[in-house]
């Protein structure tokens, strides 16, 4: 088996000159070959039969799970009943179309890590966007967290590093790619949340949600602007430099991450120029010996730029793109986040190690930021909606090549893509299409009020090409995470639970950038982080808790019911719709960093960004007039997501566990006892 | 300087021409040839009996250090004998460096026109950028013509303080086009290489200065009365994809053509 001709010939040819001279021998010799030569055929035959009955058919099969953020289970059924998804209405006829039971909370991070592992948050650990530490109530980011080298030596301004620096996913579990490779079947996954750094497990992996900015946030951008910035964003998180154009060339800095190989981690930056032409609206950026020529309100491709930490011994590279918003009257300038450059990353966004960069190289630069629409830059006004709307048909665009790309080579196995615009999409823009909603403004809705309708007519087109290069021998998934809901109200946990009594807000000073929660401790008892979590300051647990564990419950069900209860003082609405136990929520035990509590709020209502980092405001309940408009952050049951598939889905209300479930049945792979889900079929 | 960049640039066209379907044979040959070509300058310019004598007496003054590395004044006399013959030894490889020097340049900027860019594929951007002369002459009377297959995408962008008039090209077909920079009556071309093929690929067309000449040696030199100093194209850099490493040719050139010289040094019979 697998002898080449000529092989075999050279043998032959080696063979002849040994051969026996006397015909009987050479005639038994001859039939002995041949017996033996059947046999070997036979054996062969039959272990590649063997082969085949036991394991080809699973081995052949090829799952394809389509991730799409946000498609709401009531939007996607309307639109599919007006005719305008005919990929996925193709797909409910084929496979039937079914609500997704979303997790508790029902929130992106938590959700994914769901269905990657198929398990609640109490086994993943991944409760909301943001965690806090018991132990000094900072607040943490949930998916990954970060240490700096535990050794290092000084050599004068330097501190060289001995260890490397840690970046560790937090979420536990087994993803259910590790549990297909141990079978042998090859996964490629690309941009599931909650998967940031991604483990070297055998499946090729681009990290998603979570992964930062080359600053090690969620994304801060740079504006230039000769003019005053929108006030919003003068007091915003993005870099705003007022720039002066002198001999029609402006001087500016690109503001990098902090050096932590120096002594006093001074901020790296790179400096450029950009020569203007306003008589022909055109610009030039210079930048590290690259050139980019723009017209005005133009996007540049991706520009790498390096950082140096050491000179001529450490730098750094990261990518951004460059967008001439105005020339004249001022000049205005604004910078994406800056991405890890995928031909050189500084963490680890790929597994295995060099995925990124082949990827690069076939298809060019791409983002590579949890979150790469800039939703900062709109809220702040930096952007406008159809300056957002031009990145994120950009971002979606990237994606989609990707998509494309791995959907032509998937011959086996299990390819997983993920798609977050339409998650973005909907936040951004549901004031566009709710005129109910107080940022509604019926002159932006007549231009932008299909943005919404748009995403999901994408989604459709994402799902028809999945379709086409599906063949008989191949399962095509396609879930989303969560529904969507307006957001018209902000509810201030934090201040509600001031005015109750539970918590006792410190004094912030108006520049306090510090990541802690701001709360005289030996005065509260229960206080919100993360956008539905609400811990109690337990003693114990928490640094200065107060709390006895004893009280627990009784404190826990006394602030559920008087939640239950809460009125909006505008309207008499109910806002919130359900609270959840932890312990009732998940199946395993809660650990530290669970909350006692999760706010499952009422349609139209969201917990405020502020609560959620910990501070109180003056008022519990506010109008929501930004443009951060529509949210699935409330109660699950409020946001189901969507299943659908090329089979037939069996099961009435399924969960997001189930469909991990399904996708390992699919490869013939058993449940394991720590998983809840079943599998659809 | 422009006949002699001609003839040059034909020699290397027809060295390299088997090797044009890839780079690599070509930069591997030419390493070879380098190889070759330095030992045999090497060997003919130097004094030889001279270089041998300098290496025994090294070693000789090594062994010593190693023999006598109880005596510390036998040591330290050896060592200041050694830093001596060192000396001596880098002193009989001046003579050939001055040789040697001239065809490794030409060579460097002849390899550089092959293989430092890539020409540009179809649909990607370039930079156009013409340089004016210091003088009276203002941006605004510059323009800029392409043949059918470029696309011009942006406006002339004008810097009057530096002198330097820049477009925004897309190319939108293969071939070798002829841009037209047109200065006032005067119209002057520059070479824009597009395709997937690699070849001679002239970022900048100079005018005056011997050197600049020299070192553009793709296309001939603009007229050293004439307006403009320098009309340059931004072509894209064409590192060698290398065990995952991406090389520039030089690299690639100077471990290849040390290794060459290293394994042919015996067979040629020259003292290094």
């Amino acid at each position: 088996m697998g002898d080449s001709p000529s092989a075999n010939e050279r043998r032959r040819n080696q063979a002849e000159p040994d051969a026996p001279r006397d015909p009987a021998r050479r005639a038994t010799l001859k039939k002995l070959a041949a017996l033996g030569t059947l046999a070997v055929l036979d054996v062969a035959a039959l272990s590649s039969c063997g082969r085949r009955l036991l394991s080809a058919p699973k081995r052949e099969k090829k799952v394809i799970v389509l991730g799409l953020d946000g498609l709401d289970y009531d939007i996607t059924a309307r639109m599919m009943d007006e005719g305008s998804l005919p990929h996925l209405s193709r797909l409910r006829r084929m496979g039937g179309f079914r609500q997704l039971t979303s997790t508790v909370p029902p929130q992106s991070p938590v959700a994914w890590a769901t269905f990657t592992t198929g398990q609640d948050p109490g086994r993943h650990g991944i409760y909301d966007f943001v965690h806090r530490d018991p132990a000094t109530y900072a607040l943490q980011a949930a998916i990954a967290h970060t240490a700096p080298p535990e050794l290092t030596i000084p050599v004068g301004p330097w501190r060289v590093p001995l260890t490397s620096p840690k970046v560790e996913l937090q979420r536990r579990g087994r993803a259910f790619w590790e549990m297909l490779g141990d079978r042998g079947i090859p996964c490629e996954v690309y941009r599931m949340p909650s998967n940031f750094p991604p483990r070297d497990t055998g499946a090729k992996q681009i990290s998603g949600l979570g992964t930062p900015d080359f600053r090690g946030t969620n994304g801060e951008y740079s504006y230039y602007t000769e003019a005053s910035p929108p006030p919003r964003a003068a007091s915003g998180k993005g870099f705003v430099q007022r720039v002066t154009v002198r001999e029609g060339r402006v001087a500016a800095r690109l503001i990098g991450p902090p050096n932590t190989l120096h002594r006093e981690m001074p901020t790296m930056g790179v400096d450029f120029e950009v020569w203007l032409d306003r008589g022909h609206r055109v610009a030039k950026i210079a930048i590290q010996g690259q050139e980019i020529l723009l017209r005005e309100r133009e996007w540049s491709e991706w520009v790498p730029v390096r950082f140096v930490l050491v000179p001529g011994a450490c730098s750094r590279s990261g990518i951004c793109r460059f967008y001439l918003q105005e020339l004249s009257p001022h000049f205005k300038l604004y910078v994406t986040p800056i991405n890890f450059d995928p031909m050189s990353p500084a963490l680890t966004i790929d597994a295995p190690r060099g995925f990124a960069r082949r990827l690069a190289e076939r298809l060019g630069r791409f983002h590579t930021m949890g979150l790469p629409e800039d939703t900062q830059a709109l809220s702040e006004g930096v952007l406008d909606d159809g300056e957002y709307l031009q990145q994120s048909a950009s971002v979606m665009e990237e994606a989609r090549r990707m998509y494309e790309s791995a959907l032509s080579r998937f011959r086996r196995g299990l390819l997983f893509c993920y798609f977050g615009t339409s998650d973005r999409t909907q936040h951004m823009f549901w004031r566009t299409q709710d005129p109910a909603h107080p940022a509604y403004d019926p002159s932006v809705s007549r231009e932008y009020g299909a943005a919404v309708e748009e995403c999901y007519r994408s989604s459709d087109e994402l799902v028809g090409q999945a379709l086409e290069a599906a063949d008989g021998d191949t399962t095509l998934i396609v879930l989303s995470d969560h529904g969507f809901a307006p957001f018209y109200r902000k509810f201030h946990l934090n201040t509600w639970l001031a005015a109750n009594g539970y918590f006792v807000p410190a004094r912030r000073t108006r520049d306090d950038q510090s990541q802690y929660i701001s709360a005289r401790w030996d005065q509260t008892s229960a206080y919100g982080v993360g956008l539905n979590g609400l811990y109690l300051n337990l003693k114990g647990r928490e640094a200065h808790g107060r709390v006895a564990p004893e009280h627990r419950e009784t404190i826990a069900r006394r602030l559920a019911h008087q939640l239950r209860s809460a009125r909006d003082p505008a309207t008499g609405a109910r806002i919130v719709e359900n609270v959840y136990f932890s312990e009732d929520a998940y199946s395993a035990a809660p650990r530290d960093r669970a909350p006692d509590l999760i706010v499952g709020y009422a349609r139209g209502y969201r917990c405020s960004t502020a609560s959620a980092e910990g501070s109180a405001t003056v008022e519990a309940v506010e109008d929501n007039r930004g443009k951060w408009s529509g949210d699935h952050c409330i109660d699950r049951s409020l946001v189901p997501g969507i299943l659908l598939a090329t089979k037939p889905i069996r099961v009435l209300r399924p969960a997001l566990p189930d469909g991990t479930a399904s996708v390992l049945a699919e490869f013939g792979l058993p449940i394991p006892d720590d998983m809840s889900g079943k599998a659809i079929w | 300087m422009g006949t002699f960049n001609t003839a040059i640039t034909r020699v290397f066209d027809l060295i390299l021409a088997p090797f044009s379907a890839h780079p690599l044979p070509g930069v591997v040959a030419v390493s070879l040839l380098t190889g070759i070509l330095l030992l045999l300058i090497f060997r003919y310019t130097s004094n030889q009996p001279g270089i041998r004598a300098a290496k025994d007496l090294i070693i000789s003054h090594l062994l010593e250090v190693l023999l006598y590395r109880d005596e510390l004044r036998v040591v330290m006399r050896a060592q200041a004998r050694l830093a001596k013959d060192n000396l001596r030894y880098l002193g009989h490889a001046v003579v050939p460096l001055m040789f040697i020097i001239p065809p490794v340049l030409v060579l460097l900027v002849q390899m550089d026109l092959r293989y430092s860019h890539r020409p540009l594929r179809v649909g990607e951007p370039a930079i156009l950028a013409v340089k004016l002369r210091p003088g009276d002459l203002s941006p605004d009377q510059v323009s800029l013509s392409v043949p059918p297959g470029v696309e011009v995408e942006t406006a002339a962008l004008r810097m009057p303080t530096i002198g330097e008039v820049d477009w925004r090209l897309r190319a939108e077909a293969t071939g070798q086009h002829r841009l037209v920079v047109k200065v006032g009556r005067d119209e002057f071309e520059k070479l824009l290489v597009v395709g997937e093929q690699r070849g001679r690929v002239s970022p900048r067309r100079v005018g005056t200065g011997l050197w600049q000449q020299f070192l553009n040696p793709g296309e001939p030199p603009l007229p050293p009365d004439g307006p403009l100093a320098w009309v340059s194209v931004s072509y894209s850099g064409a590192p060698f994809p290398l065990f995952g490493w991406r090389l520039h040719w030089i690299w690639l050139w100077l471990i290849l053509s040390m290794a060459f010289g290293y394994a042919l040094k015996g067979p040629l019979r020259v003292q290094v």
